[in-house]
């Protein structure tokens, strides 16, 4: 896959494909087997019928089943489909990422505490860009956004920039010593 | 022959290897490499060792990536430091390692990891294979299903190593509010504030990479962090004189890096 | 009284932060909004395209992210169809086709021909291996649009085979794949102008591809929204969110302030113990 991608030549990239093709094979049969897991341990819940548990367990179970058999059945823009995925799953999914507002709040609570020198530029660098990043920032005073937007684009970016080559040659020296059989324990090899 | 536009690349990654593989035999030739302390990995075991005093579980995420895209590494990363974290819960007869999964062809790799840890320490009778749990393919509903497990579980050590994205505050903060100690790492640059601010030990990028070599001590996995240190030499070498160049009105670093 | 405000309860504050969020909706202040030079970039691009010129927009989303995503999103469907614009959908999160129907819903395209005026192509699988697939042949990936219905000889694909034959790609993204993919399978290597709606946390990623010309501009976030929504003339969540985004980052710069004027004084205090518990 790796010489399918850097090299024009035709059945390299043929057969990189294909590779690429069995990966999706793979990842649609791994959710199969995934989702037998899933069933396994929900069952177990609902045999044991401890507390409310397998109430949760059983109505996770009759939305797995339905929704999957509706979208079989007919289709994911059929309009009972729709209907549930625009009225459960959509704002289900939107809720849990809105929580992160609240979870940021008292994380800065507990954790945005100046204890030296750094933490202390740490906080007054996070002040102007949350504050450059809305309107009451602007109104109060028009220094916001631009320091603000400054602090992003030069110190946080040069950070940022350093951080991404260090992880990109991280990854592959990781790969490497995947692909050379160095590195095991991923595979259950010794890891101690 | 090759691509256009990847000729650069291409031999910038033939370069790195060779950095790795030579600072690889260099270290199986019997010449050791230092490597500076990374306190979050050190802090593994203190984790686990709280987990055994508490008689409470340890709750292991090996991130929300797959196998297969550009987060792979960190997943592998994770899941070597799944296998380390499993042989401790077993030596350390820890009550349970529960290990939650968003990625379904994870799940596999996840179970035989901490299967065959479980086996080396002789204590495959401790082995529960239901603690492997996938939870689903949806960020959210994964997520919201992990608060739940750490609510009723209330685990005593809380791994979160990996590829991770909007719901890594989440995770960190829950884990807090049951107290557990936090040890959390990833390479997606937009979720290390959330964990630097949200967990106790946080693995910044390219030091979750390091975790097996700086646990294990292999020389040859050792060798090959000094190779990642000298192709960023190399690459921080090459932006100096790019940046001079620039300043100097040559465009030939710009017209080399497009080739 | 210094030991109770360290250790209050964490649901005062999510009390506090739900109502910073919510009385500002209901009672909007009507702070003025600017709009971004990466914005008004991208509105001046879209201006200036003829129309019938087709325009990709993919969402690569979840339903999570759309949330933070629809208001930028509808904003820039409202000005496709106000410029009379070919949109082609399509998505490479499973969730994505989904939520373009609901977009499309919400904007001028409402009024506008399915298969004429706009199409959604659907979902196609691979991440960035699809994208890269797409990119050669459009038709071929998609031999059906997300409805069911043929995509072979409909109107508002003539002309378009590969996603050369477009002049702009916009990814409505929240995770991966997204923009960088986008980026290194179709905008470097095609040549084709690319921008993005995209989540707050992920501006500082995609900085560098705004700087070096790889994306002609961005609807970053909701502040992103509401410039877009004033540059078009169109107000709408974006601008009525805005209000409410600036009141509850002050309400959390009051907990950051309050914690570290608790810190200061409780070790100022003498015989204050030292550091914290964890259960």
């Amino acid at each position: 896959m790796i010489l399918g991608f850097f090299f024009t030549y035709k059945p390299l990239a043929q057969a990189s494909q294909t590779v690429q093709n069995w990966g999706v094979l793979v990842s649609a049969f791994a959710l199969g087997m995934a989702s037998v897991n899933l069933i396994r341990v929900h069952l177990r819940r609902i045999s044991k019928g401890q507390e409310l548990d397998w109430l949760y367990s059983g109505a996770l179970l009759v939305a797995l089943a339905g929704m999957a058999a509706l979208g079989i059945a007919k289709g994911p823009s059929n309009k009972t489909y729709t209907f549930w995925f625009d009225a459960l799953f959509t704002p289900g999914q939107a809720t849990v990422y809105a929580m992160t507002g609240f979870y940021i709040a008292s994380a800065a609570f507990r954790a945005f505490r100046i204890r030296n020198i750094e933490s202390a530029i740490l906080l007054i660098s996070a002040a102007f860009v949350m504050l450059g990043n809305v309107s009451v920032g602007e109104a109060l005073w028009k220094g916001f956004p631009t320091y603000g937007k400054w602090l992003m684009d030069v110190p946080n970016l040069a950070g940022q920039r350093g951080m991404m080559i260090g992880a990109g040659i991280g990854g592959i020296a990781g790969g490497l010593r995947v692909l050379l059989g160095i590195e095991k324990s991923y595979l259950g090899g010794s890891g101690s | 022959m090759i691509g256009k536009g990847k000729v650069f690349s291409f031999w910038a990654l033939i370069v790195i290897v060779v950095c790795m593989l030579y600072s690889m035999w260099r270290a199986k030739s019997g010449r050791p490499v230092k490597i500076r302390k990374i306190s979050g990995l050190d802090a593994i075991e203190e984790a686990v060792g709280r987990a055994t005093e508490m008689g409470r579980p340890v709750h292991f995420c090996p991130g929300i990536g797959g196998i297969s895209a550009i987060e792979a590494p960190q997943t592998f990363a994770a899941l070597s430091l799944m296998g380390y974290v499993a042989h401790l819960c077993a030596r350390f007869d820890v009550r349970a390692l529960i290990v939650t999964i968003r990625t379904p062809e994870v799940l596999p790799l996840a179970e035989e990891t901490v299967r065959q840890a479980y086996l080396e320490e002789g204590k495959i009778d401790s082995y529960v294979p239901t603690n492997i749990r996938f939870l689903s393919n949806q960020q959210f509903a994964y997520a919201a299903a992990v608060f739940g497990i750490m609510a009723r579980e209330k685990p005593a050590a809380n791994f979160l190593l990996g590829a991770f994205w909007a719901e890594a505050l989440m995770l960190a903060e829950v884990g807090s509010e049951v107290g557990a100690l936090q040890i959390a790492g990833t390479a997606q640059l937009s979720q290390v504030p959330f964990f630097v601010a949200a967990s106790d030990y946080c693995l910044i990028g390219e030091e979750l990479f390091a975790g097996a070599a700086y646990l294990s001590r292999d020389e040859v996995q050792l060798g090959s962090i000094l190779g990642q240190d000298i192709s960023k030499a190399i690459v921080a070498a090459l932006m100096l004189v790019g940046i001079i160049a620039k300043q100097l009105g040559s465009t030939y670093f710009t017209s080399l890096l497009s080739k | 009284m210094l030991q109770k405000l360290e250790k209050m309860d964490r649901r005062i504050i999510y009390l506090v932060v739900f109502l910073s969020l919510a009385i500002p909706l209901i009672w909007p202040i009507g702070l003025p909004i600017s709009v971004g030079p990466e914005t008004a970039s991208l509105y001046k691009f879209i201006d200036s395209l003829p129309a019938r010129t087709p325009v990709v927009i993919s969402f690569d989303t979840s339903p999570g992210g759309y949330g933070e995503l629809s208001s930028g999103a509808i904003a820039l469907l409202n000005h496709l169809a106000k410029k009379d614009l070919r949109c082609i959908g399509m998505g490479f999160f499973d969730t994505g086709p989904s939520l373009m129907q609901s977009a499309l819903a919400n904007s001028l395209y409402k009024g506008k021909t399915y298969g004429t005026d706009y199409v959604n192509l659907g979902y196609v699988s691979g991440g960035e291996n699809a994208i890269s697939a797409v990119a050669k042949d459009i038709i071929a990936k998609f031999p059906k649009d997300f409805t069911g219905k043929s995509t072979s000889g409909i109107p508002v694909m003539q002309g378009i085979t590969t996603m050369k034959d477009v002049s702009l790609i916009v990814t409505v993204s929240s995770g991966t794949p997204g923009v960088a993919e986008w980026i290194r399978q179709v905008g470097d290597p095609m040549k084709v102008p690319m921008a993005t709606v995209l989540v707050a946390v992920n501006i500082p990623n995609m900085t560098p591809y705004l700087n070096a010309k790889q994306l002609y501009g961005m609807i970053p976030s909701m502040k992103g929204a509401a410039g877009y929504e004033a540059l078009i003339g169109m107000k709408a969540l974006g601008t009525s969110g805005m209000d409410a985004q600036s009141i509850s980052h002050l309400a959390i710069l009051f907990f950051v302030i309050l914690g570290n004027v608790i810190s200061y004084a409780s070790r100022n205090k003498p015989g204050s113990a030292k550091g914290g518990g964890r259960q």
